[in-house]
């Protein structure tokens, strides 16, 4: 075994069990535990990233998820400020049940697809010259730049549709100034005694 | 690069649009905001209309012209669907203003969400790369969850954006895993790329491609509301904003089924999906006829006309994933394609000029933060409102297949079509649709009935005061009438639609080939021969 293999057991292990315990009991039982869980999962997916010579991958790994979105997580767990009772105990339902057979059904599909892709394929030696820059910042930058500039682009968009989203759906308490329309002018009212709405549409027009 | 930008030149507009409205709108006193935005929106959706017919006409490219490195094209299919789409947003940008002002939730944020979501449907049309189609759909789909929500003082709009949100991000998830899956594939996220690695057979590629299929499918399905997935369609049409569920039940829809196409047509063709051995056209038949079945049933039992078209929409989805069989024809199977007709992208013009017509005509149903549309709202609506009247019921003959409307000729061409598929395969299919929409019929003529011949109630008095809202239910319903007295264009239109995805597929073989001639085979050779020699496109009919 060499130490790269060495290294990728040790954190592919910590990854699993770190996940392991995010959804089981003790760790599982409580939100926060399993938000710990997650950032401790992340960290070792960072480890895997850099191993795999995705430098630039693994520290944004862990200053976007383990750093921002964790916070994120953790933040709303703390306002949501769940109690024991709102937290059931888990059970095992029918449904449950079906979802983890068709879990482990991917699980095993997956696992095939790997061995039959990999059964022959050659291992790339990313100590050659030409591989010098793989991974690197400069490199991932040159490709956002060039190759992959429009969905960089369009992921600004993405986002910025995001926060105006977040900000009109958020904003519930800004006061809404009602006045209603003026009829156009000529417009000739259908039934003006006995339309009530129109009719009071009607007077607050004619207040501007 | 300016040739390029040339090429997405609609795209712009829609987003430089977006834009201004966002910057604008605090500037604005509150009743130019009214008066202004709707307008403002619904020009700018024209210009980018006009946009595409000008590089659909004058622009010195072939039918499939990648640009900015295989991530968007202006091939013809990307500027009908785009023409489609702006269309789309102009007439619900002139049905907007008065129903938001009387439903007491008028906010500037919305055209210019408005605005997004239609360049995110045009980015997604566009799209010559899965990298760039799934960013375009979420722009979109992100824009319409904040609009379905939009009413935010009304508990059921709320409700609707946050089902639709959830249930749309799940969709989006199995979408990307898919995604994921081909690119791992492939090695590339252009459908040229992904054509050129599925040409040659490689290990494990059937169970990689297996899952791909079905993940991409399902988060399609799931879309265009497919039966199973179908559960959030009635919630999410009822709770939106009239004019959104309008724009649901057109642009997205349309967006979803180009998109979808064009996915089938380019990313999952060739020996590769033969070898797969996967029957697509018999389970896309499957879910066709579960779709029309089960939405034609459902609607049936409906009160609020907003739920039962909610319901008509299901149904015809399920009219439109038939359509789609027509059009690729198993190329599982590898058996040739057929002519591409353009079944589906003008059924798709005449469904969504229905939709526009009727949503805008309901959308002068309400006053004072109530939306007024069940049956019993309509009572004797010819006689206060006879343009509304008039418009809904164009719209619904349109969408039960009447003769004189281009519904008509929409479901003519798919029924064609489909029976034309090796001699009859799926004739049961289209006795069912047949069947489908003759129970279709009832459901829809009951709103003409009520407006015409049920009493007018008092309690239901509204009018309409803004002129733009009447050209919003008078123009689609015009436009139905007239396409559907002369659907030669429309049908030109859509067949070159489908011709451009054709010629796309079918550069990306004959580069290979003629690469694989030369003794070449490495990614960019390929690319660039694509581009210098590309397919005669077959002449438009």
């Amino acid at each position: 075994m060499t130490g790269e293999q060495i290294m990728f057991y040790l954190l592919g292990g910590g990854a699993v069990l770190a996940s392991a315990a995010m959804l089981l009991p003790p760790m599982g039982r409580s939100p926060i535990h399993s938000a710990i869980s997650l950032i401790v999962s992340f960290f070792f997916l960072a480890g895997l990233y850099a191993l795999l010579s995705a430098h630039m991958l693994s520290v944004l790994q862990i200053i976007v998820y383990a750093g921002a979105v964790m916070v994120l997580f953790t933040f709303v767990i703390m306002l949501l400020n769940l109690n024991a009772d709102e937290l059931q105990e888990s059970r095992i339902t029918p449904g449950r049940i079906a979802a983890g057979i068709l879990a482990l059904f991917v699980f095993g599909k997956l696992a095939t697809a790997i061995q039959l892709t990999t059964a022959g394929a050659q291992s790339v030696d990313l100590s050659d010259p030409g591989f010098a820059n793989f991974g690197s910042v400069p490199e991932v930058g040159r490709m956002m730049y060039t190759t992959f500039l429009v969905p960089f682009e369009l992921v600004s968009v993405l986002l910025l549709v995001a926060a105006v989203g977040a900000v009109v759906l958020a904003k519930r308490s800004m006061k809404y100034v009602d006045r209603p329309l003026p009829p156009p002018a000529g417009y000739e009212h259908p039934a003006p005694s006995d339309d009530e709405g129109g009719h009071d549409a009607h007077a607050h027009g004619g207040g501007h | 690069m300016l040739h390029d930008l040339a090429l997405i030149t609609p795209q712009l507009i829609l987003l430089i649009a977006a834009l201004f409205t966002l910057v604008a709108d605090p500037f604005l006193p509150i009743d130019a905001s009214r008066k202004f935005w709707g307008l403002f929106g619904a020009g700018m959706s024209a210009l980018a209309v006009v946009a595409c017919a000008v590089l659909w006409k004058y622009g010195p490219f072939e039918m499939h012209t990648p640009a900015f490195s295989y991530h968007l094209s202006a091939s013809g299919h990307a500027l009908f669907f785009t023409a489609l789409v702006s269309m789309c947003a102009m007439i619900t940008h002139m049905s907007s203003p008065e129903y938001l002002v009387e439903q007491k939730s008028h906010y500037g944020e919305y055209y210019a969400l408005l605005h997004f979501a239609t360049f995110g449907m045009a980015v997604m049309v566009s799209a010559e790369s899965l990298l760039t189609l799934f960013i375009g759909l979420e722009i979109m789909s992100m824009s319409i969850y904040v609009l379905v929500a939009f009413k935010r003082t009304s508990q059921a709009s709320v409700e609707a954006g946050l089902k639709y949100f959830v249930m749309g991000s799940v969709a989006s998830a199995f979408l990307l895993y898919g995604i994921a899956f081909l690119f791992g594939l492939s090695g590339g996220t252009s459908f040229i790329e992904i054509q050129r690695a599925l040409l040659a057979p490689k290990p494990g590629q059937d169970l990689w491609l297996g899952l791909a299929v079905v993940l991409t499918g399902g988060a399609f399905l799931f879309k265009v509301a497919a039966v199973p997935l179908h559960m959030w369609t009635p919630d999410v049409y009822e709770g939106a904003p009239t004019p959104i569920t309008g724009f649901m039940s057109s642009a997205v829809k349309a967006s979803a089924f180009g998109s979808f196409l064009k996915f089938l047509y380019a990313g999952l063709s060739g020996p590769a999906m033969a070898s797969l051995h996967l029957p697509l056209g018999q389970v896309l038949g499957l879910f066709a006829v579960l779709t029309m079945t089960v939405g034609n049933i459902l609607a049936l039992t409906q009160r609020s006309i907003k739920r039962m078209l909610a319901y008509s929409a299901v149904a015809h989805a399920g009219y439109l994933l038939l359509g789609t069989i027509a059009t690729i024809d198993d190329p599982t199977l590898g058996a040739p394609f057929l002519a591409p007709t353009g079944a589906v992208p003008f059924y798709l013009v005449g469904y969504a000029l229905a939709s526009l017509a009727g949503f805008a005509a309901l959308s002068s149903l309400g006053k004072n933060g109530e939306e007024l549309t069940t049956e019993g709202h309509l009572a004797g609506l010819s006689k206060r409102h006879p343009i509304a009247a008039l418009a809904l019921t164009v719209s619904v003959l349109s969408l039960a297949g009447v003769p004189p409307t281009l519904g008509f000729f929409g479901k003519l061409q798919i029924l064609r079509d489909v029976l034309a598929v090796e001699n009859g395969k799926y004739l049961p299919h289209v006795i069912i649709l047949v069947l489908n929409s003759v129970v279709s019929a009832y459901y829809y003529l009951k709103i003409p009935v009520a407006m015409y011949m049920r009493p007018d109630s008092k309690a239901n008095r509204q009018y309409v005061r803004e002129p733009s809202l009447t050209w919003a239910m008078a123009l689609p319903a015009l436009a139905l009438l007239a396409l559907g007295i002369m659907p030669g264009r429309a049908m030109s239109w859509a067949s070159r639609s489908e011709q451009a995805i054709r010629a796309g597929t079918e550069s990306a073989n004959v580069a290979h080939s003629y690469a694989v001639v030369k003794g070449g085979g490495s990614a960019k050779p390929v690319a660039a021969v694509a581009l210098e020699k590309p397919v005669a496109a077959a002449p438009v009919r």
